[in-house]
């Protein structure tokens, strides 16, 4: 997933990418291709319903906001090498210097990046935050199970009546077609 | 006899009908015919202590006798010896030393067990400190401490009835330190060090240890000799029939043997005759052998001991000497850095009614409980980092992919600069 501008192809940036360099300045451009790499893989890869680009100017970082759904609540997204060091002093000012819509925010998915530009999203909160609980992970499971479901029934229904209109097209195909075949 | 506990199911089987003991399989029988003490097979009606004479009971046909163990119960109705409450603490435990050699050195030991133990920790929790851990050796404590303090520690003894495993562990209980200062702190617990007790000590309480167990078994050999001889002379009549059934039989065995030998080699027939003869017995004194048969009374047949192998024995779940107990003074913890945001993390989750036991398992410091560990699965693994030790990317994902799988919450705790706890959870978002 080749995002930015490189040294042998230098100018060669998606015009995203360029804007939001102009529009900040202080943004190294390093930390900005790789929060456009996370933007790139929240918008093509996940399908996430918005996303925007955003700069913190007191922690002189690059961040992504955005919401997956339309009715999700919208939140940050904070990428970091892979070969960062973050302590949890950087993670509590994380909590008081990011906004996603216009107010800080109360938890921060992580998106760390690997070299080889892979993205894995993990979600930091502050405070206590109990994991789900057993009715709500049965919940989803369940959901997902009558949804792959009815997509199951779908696509047999599909094949169902394809195979009807064929038979009634040429009934004796299928018979003569093993007759030959043996 | 509180906290004393008996160490054979058979000591509450005393109530056990009849039938169970007629319900034994032969397979029992075998298995007891292996851990037989008996050395002679004609020795009939030779009793044990663990169960009655099986092999006999077989050769003999002597109908089933119910467990030995109904021969013991409870020591105290049959102990009127003196009761020797000074060297042990727990009242009315009929500990006794009755050898003169045992109860001269007791009294000089008596001064040297102070008083200070009782008022120094009345009415608070005991924690023995040794070697650099803390362990509760008092299984009501332990309870109390659960179910009122949330304190869970952890049992590490070996089970005495169970010792060749480690799934199930026993008293002692081991308390991590931050445990153990919380429980100081909030004035519930008191750390103490036994004193170790002096040599002549630790004579008179082997002395009386072993005063104990013997008299124990001596009143078992008389309480089961007393059941058995019962027991027997209700089937005095079975007992005698069996007998001489079990003669003829043998005679007629040895007749055959006789007439088949006589067809065969001359010479192993020979030696076989001889071996016969002992055990055949000649027709002459056939009579008179069945005279001292009819003859036989129940203490002929009851004249055996058990062995002291056999013996029942108690297993107390407390300790029953008296303690010298001091208060441990010089524990500096926490004296660390790492040790004083340990305990201040343990401290406030455990205040914010959570319980906690050590994380290790999961690779953190402490595992947080919504409630009782036995009942719940724990929410949160709690990493404890200073707050300006700066964590690799990596170890934040290792963390978050180790709670998701676990269906935990990664709790990362640090001490801000009031030293006041900060926590972040850290979780998977689904996101792959």
């Amino acid at each position: 997933m080749a995002c930015g501008g490189t040294e042998d192809m230098p100018g060669v940036r998606h015009p995203l990418l360029e804007d939001f360099l102009q529009q900040n300045p202080g943004c190294d451009e390093e930390s900005a291709e790789r929060a456009f790499l996370v933007y790139q893989d929240l918008t093509e890869v996940r399908g996430w319903w918005f996303t925007e680009l955003a700069f913190s100017d007191a922690l002189e970082r690059p961040y992504v906001t955005g919401q997956k759904s339309r009715r999700l609540p919208r939140q940050a997204v904070l990428p970091v090498s892979v070969e960062e060091r973050i302590s949890l002093h950087d993670v509590q000012t994380f909590f008081c210097k990011i906004y996603a819509s216009g107010a800080l925010v109360k938890s921060l998915t992580l998106a760390v990046n690997d070299l080889d530009s892979t993205v894995v999203y993990y979600k930091l909160t502050s405070g206590l935050s109990p994991p789900d609980p057993p009715d709500v992970t049965v919940q989803r499971k369940q959901d997902k199970d009558v949804q792959f479901d009815r997509k199951r029934r779908h696509v047999a229904a599909c094949v169902r009546q394809f195979m009807e209109q064929n038979s009634a097209a040429f009934p004796t195909s299928t018979k003569s077609l093993t007759e030959e075949e043996l | 006899m509180a906290g004393i506990e008996k160490d054979d199911a058979s000591f509450s089987s005393n109530a056990r009908p009849a039938e169970d003991d007629e319900n034994r399989t032969a397979d029992d029988d075998e298995l007891l015919l292996l851990s037989s003490p008996i050395s002679s097979p004609n020795e009939n009606e030779s009793p044990r202590m663990s169960d009655n004479a099986t092999s006999n009971r077989r050769k003999a046909k002597v109908a089933k006798h119910s467990a030995a163990s109904q021969g013991v119960v409870n020591l105290e109705d049959d102990l009127d010896l003196e009761i020797l409450e000074e060297v042990t603490s727990i009242p009315g435990t009929s500990f006794s030393v009755s050898g003169s050699d045992a109860g001269s050195s007791e009294d000089e030991d008596e001064e040297e067990e102070s008083d200070e133990s009782s008022s120094l920790v009345g009415g608070k929790i005991n924690i023995t400190y040794s070697n650099g851990s803390f362990f509760l050796w008092n299984a009501e404590d332990v309870h109390m401490l659960r179910e009122e303090c949330r304190i869970v520690g952890k049992l590490v003894g070996c089970l005495p009835r169970a010792p060749r495993q480690n799934v199930q562990l026993g008293l002692p209980l081991q308390l991590m330190p931050e445990e153990a200062k919380l429980l100081v702190d909030i004035d519930a617990a008191a750390i103490v060090i036994e004193k170790p007790p002096s040599e002549t000590l630790v004579r008179a309480r082997k002395a009386a240890f072993e005063n104990v167990r013997q008299q124990n078994f001596q009143i078992q050999q008389r309480l089961y000799k007393k059941h058995r001889k019962e027991e027997v002379s209700q089937r005095m009549d079975s007992i005698i029939a069996g007998k001489k059934a079990k003669k003829r039989k043998l005679k007629e065995e040895a007749l055959k043997l006789d007439q088949a030998i006589g067809s065969v080699d001359n010479t192993e027939s020979a030696e076989l005759e001889t071996a016969l003869e002992a055990e055949s017995v000649p027709a002459s004194k056939d009579e008179e052998e069945d005279e001292t048969i009819e003859s036989l009374t129940v203490d002929d047949i009851v004249n055996t001991e058990t062995s002291e192998d056999h013996a029942l024995i108690q297993i107390f779940t407390e300790n029953p000497w008296k303690q010298n107990l001091l208060p441990f003074r010089d524990w500096t913890y926490p004296s660390t850095e790492r040790d004083v945001l340990r305990y201040l993390v343990f401290k406030d989750l455990w205040g914010k009614g959570f319980y906690l036991t050590s994380g290790a398992k999961f690779g953190g410091d402490f595992l947080v409980y919504p409630g009782d560990p036995a009942r719940y699965h724990s929410h949160y693994i709690a990493v404890c980092r200073s707050q300006f030790d700066e964590m690799p990317c990596l170890d934040l994902v290792s963390l978050g992919r180790l709670g998701s799988n676990v269906r935990k919450t990664a709790l990362l705790c640090a001490l801000d600069r009031n030293r006041k706890v900060t926590y972040t959870s850290l979780t998977w978002t689904g996101i792959s």
